[in-house]
């Protein structure tokens, strides 16, 4: 084999070696670039479409890419002597030793092609493909960027902290009505401001301690610690109502002995009851219970009528409770503060969460209604309602014509002033100028005179009746002759 | 070679200075409506020897090494045609008895195109034989100031033998058996079929351009020259294989007398070097790659 043949050989085994090896590259950024890409959209959690559908079109681009790259830019050894030709300027030098170096006897000038091509090539110049170019580094940079992508990254550990489904809520502890000793309801009775004093101790009773304090300071310390509180004294005004409500329904199982005023010692009691209940809960800024709220807003739009209605349901229950377990009451309710506290613990992130969002809702509605407030006090007059009345501002206020112009609106029509085209002086639109064309005929005005003659009229020519309608004609003439009789 | 241009332009003066500088015999004729062919080839003349009359043939100026014909589509064809045979097989046959032509034989003609009333077009059979035909155009200012400071002071310019003229003969014949030799890779002479093949209207009822603008295309002896010169030019160049730029080179001198315009090209006054470069240029682009 020749020198410049085993050269070749050489430069073409390097240019192959070259150009696999940045297939290689090239395609490990691919699949690369590809998985990340497929697991960015498997934890976005979309469809399997979008998961898996778009990862295998961006391969299948690739792959087929990559193997037309492959393609085009593989060489073979007359590819190689070609390449080389253009790329160092050889003129067909190479291309023309590799062609005779097989012909056997070479040709005269062979000796002469080959010094000459050797005393030129020089593989220094040769461009052989690189490995880190622009496609490599284009793949690079976008594998980084899939993998360092901020947002997506996040959503997967958002989505696995935060479940899916709202665990349910347990209710409330129900605390059963704490027993009264019967001796001291009287006093009880007599003294509501004591009755006040030990329904707050009884409701400091069953919290703890922590809740006890939690419930007194009107400022949390922490988001949790405040949702733990706010549990603890919804309880708590659930229970300050349930006493109050007992309390009524212990005297209504009493049946009697009654104060003066029963009627406004129990609505004392009951308003007490209910405006530390009302009082607890804004302090601890927990969203309002089912019963207690509904009776609360009621209250506050409409008196106390209903929210004595339902005082007096949840009071007759709580007294039918109270009356059924009295000897277990302390035992239960000790117990159910247990559970409530550790539930309370439980849900406390959640529940902190809902009381968040509700609070924040309660004032953004706040903010509207103050800014209605505004716009209606700013408002000289009252908006009207939609589809119901008219808009006075909507029309501007009548003008009065000016009779001495004629009564002639101030509007400019546009056809006022149209020029027209009318050849006949004084033609147009506008007030007649009270010329006469000269092309209209000539009008002698002469004055309308009666004759002295007699007129007879003509009869004038008709056309001939038919005969068979004679008589009809007949007929009616003889009608008109006639007398007109009056109508009935 | 056939040189076309307008009077004046200096195209006798180039053929005697190529001869001189080759050291060359060289004859010129000048071709007319009245020359006729024993004026150029020779006749048998009728001598008296040892007091016999006998015929002796009398050479004609064919017998040289360069041949300048003026102004030949002057001559009468039948005059044109006695250079047939001469060129395209360096001889002469003359009553019967053929007469070889000194090698190297080498025959520079001439037109003027712009007085072509009362002339003879060439024959495309006889356009066919010369190798290339080269437009010669006017001189740039540069030129024309050297032409004057060359012609028309007391020194005149003469071109000088390069060679002895004992040794011009054998070394001419050497450097066209050299030129033979060189060396042409396959892609190369595909190449030059694709550009005698690309001027030739297709017969299939494929639409191609030349079919539009051509009526005949190159003949193979329009390859034949395009080879042979791009060879000459690979070797003055200094190489012993041919590239692609040697045959860009020789395409349009090689082709321009060898197609025929259609009615159509000569309808919109194209000329051959324009059909010719708007044929090629296509595939000249692909050819390096």
């Amino acid at each position: 084999m020749s020198d410049v043949a085993l050269l070749l050989r050489q430069v073409t085994l390097r240019y192959r070696n070259a150009l696999l090896a940045k297939a290689v590259l090239v395609s490990a950024l691919g699949v690369g670039i590809v998985w990340v890409l497929a697991g960015r959209l498997g934890a976005m959690h979309r469809a399997s479409l979008w998961s898996v559908g778009v990862p295998g079109i961006v391969a299948i681009i690739g792959l087929a890419s990559l193997v037309w790259w492959l393609r085009r830019h593989w060489i073979s050894l007359r590819g190689a002597a070609s390449h080389l030709d253009n790329a160092l300027g050889l003129q067909q030098r190479l291309t023309t030793a590799a062609e005779f170096a097989r012909h056997a006897p070479p040709p005269p000038l062979y000796s002469l092609l080959i010094e000459d091509t050797a005393r030129r090539f020089s593989t220094e110049r040769m461009r052989f493909p690189r490995l880190l170019d622009r496609t490599t580094a284009l793949l690079a940079i976008a594998l980084l960027l899939l993998l360092g992508w901020p947002g997506s990254a996040h959503v997967p550990l958002r989505l696995a902290q935060r479940p899916l489904t709202a665990p349910p809520t347990p209710p409330p502890p129900v605390e059963p009505p704490p027993e009264f000793p019967r001796d001291n309801q009287p006093q009880q009775q007599q003294d509501p401001s004591a009755q006040r004093g030990s329904s707050s101790e009884r409701q400091q009773q069953p919290g703890s301690s922590e809740t006890s304090q939690s419930s007194q300071s009107p400022q949390p310390s922490s988001p949790s610690s405040s949702s733990e509180q706010a549990g603890s004294q919804r309880q708590q005004a659930g229970q300050s109502r349930d006493q109050a409500s007992s309390q009524e329904g212990g005297d209504q199982q009493q049946g009697g002995n009654r104060a003066s005023h029963p009627g406004e010692e129990r609505e004392q009691q009951r308003g007490g009851a209910d405006h530390q209940a009302r009082s607890q809960e804004r302090n601890a800024q927990s969203p309002a219970s089912t019963e207690g709220d509904s009776a609360d807003r009621r209250g506050e739009e409409s008196g106390t009528s209903q929210g004595r209605s339902e005082g007096d349901q949840a009071a007759h229950e709580s007294g039918q409770r109270g009356a059924s377990s009295p000897s277990s009451s302390q035992s239960s309710a000790s117990l159910r503060d247990d559970v409530g506290r550790e539930g309370s613990q439980s849900f406390g992130g959640q529940e902190a969460m809902r009381a968040d969002i509700q609070q924040l809702l309660k004032e953004v509605s706040g903010e509207l209604k103050a800014l209605q407030a505004k716009l209606a006090a700013a408002e000289p007059h009252a908006q009207p309602d939609a589809g119901t009345s008219t808009d006075p501002q909507l029309y501007e206020s009548p003008m009065k014509l000016d009779r001495a112009t004629g009564n002639a609106l101030p509007v400019q029509l546009q056809t006022d002033t149209a020029p027209t085209k009318t050849p006949r002086p004084g033609g147009g639109v506008g007030r007649p100028s009270g010329e006469v064309s000269d092309a209209s005929p000539s009008v002698h005005p002469e004055e309308a005179q009666l004759s002295d003659e007699p007129r007879e009229e003509a009869p004038t020519a008709h056309q001939p009746v038919p005969p068979e309608y004679r008589s009809v004609f007949d007929r009616l003439r003889q009608r008109d002759t006639q007398p007109t009789q009056a109508r009935p | 070679m056939l040189l076309e241009g307008v009077p004046g332009l200096g195209k006798t003066l180039l053929a005697k200075s190529f001869a001189q500088a080759l050291g060359l015999s060289f004859h010129r004729i000048q071709c007319t409506p009245d020359l006729m062919p024993a004026d150029i080839l020779g006749t048998q003349l009728v001598v008296d020897r040892d007091g016999r009359k006998v015929f002796e043939f009398a050479k004609g100026p064919v017998f040289t090494h360069i041949l300048l014909a003026d102004e030949i589509n002057r001559a009468t064809p039948k005059t044109q045609s006695a250079l047939l045979e001469a060129m395209g097989e360096q001889q002469v046959t003359i009553s019967g008895k053929t007469y070889q032509l000194e090698e190297p034989f080498f025959v520079i003609a001439t037109q003027n195109p712009i007085e072509m009333e009362g002339t003879f077009p060439l024959p495309e059979a006889q356009l066919d034989r010369f190798l290339f035909k080269i437009f010669v155009g006017y001189p740039s200012p540069a030129e024309l100031s050297q032409i004057l400071r060359q012609t028309t002071t007391a020194e005149t310019a003469v071109a000088n033998a390069t060679l002895p003229r004992e040794q011009a003969q054998g070394w001419i014949l050497n450097a066209r058996r050299l030129v033979r030799e060189v060396l042409v890779a396959r892609a190369v002479e595909e190449y030059v079929v694709r550009l005698v093949t690309a001027t030739r209207p297709s017969d299939d009822g494929t639409e191609n351009p030349a079919k539009r603008l051509l009526r005949y295309g190159a003949s193979p002896r329009g390859a034949q020259a395009i080879l042979m010169g791009a060879k000459v030019f690979a070797l003055i160049s200094g190489r012993v294989n041919v590239s692609f730029e040697d045959v860009d080179r020789v395409i349009l001198p090689a082709l321009n007398h060898r197609v025929i315009l259609s009615f159509e090209a000569e309808a919109e006054k194209r000329t051959a070097p324009d059909i010719l470069t708007e044929l090629t240029q296509p595939l000249r682009r692909t050819s390096d790659q």
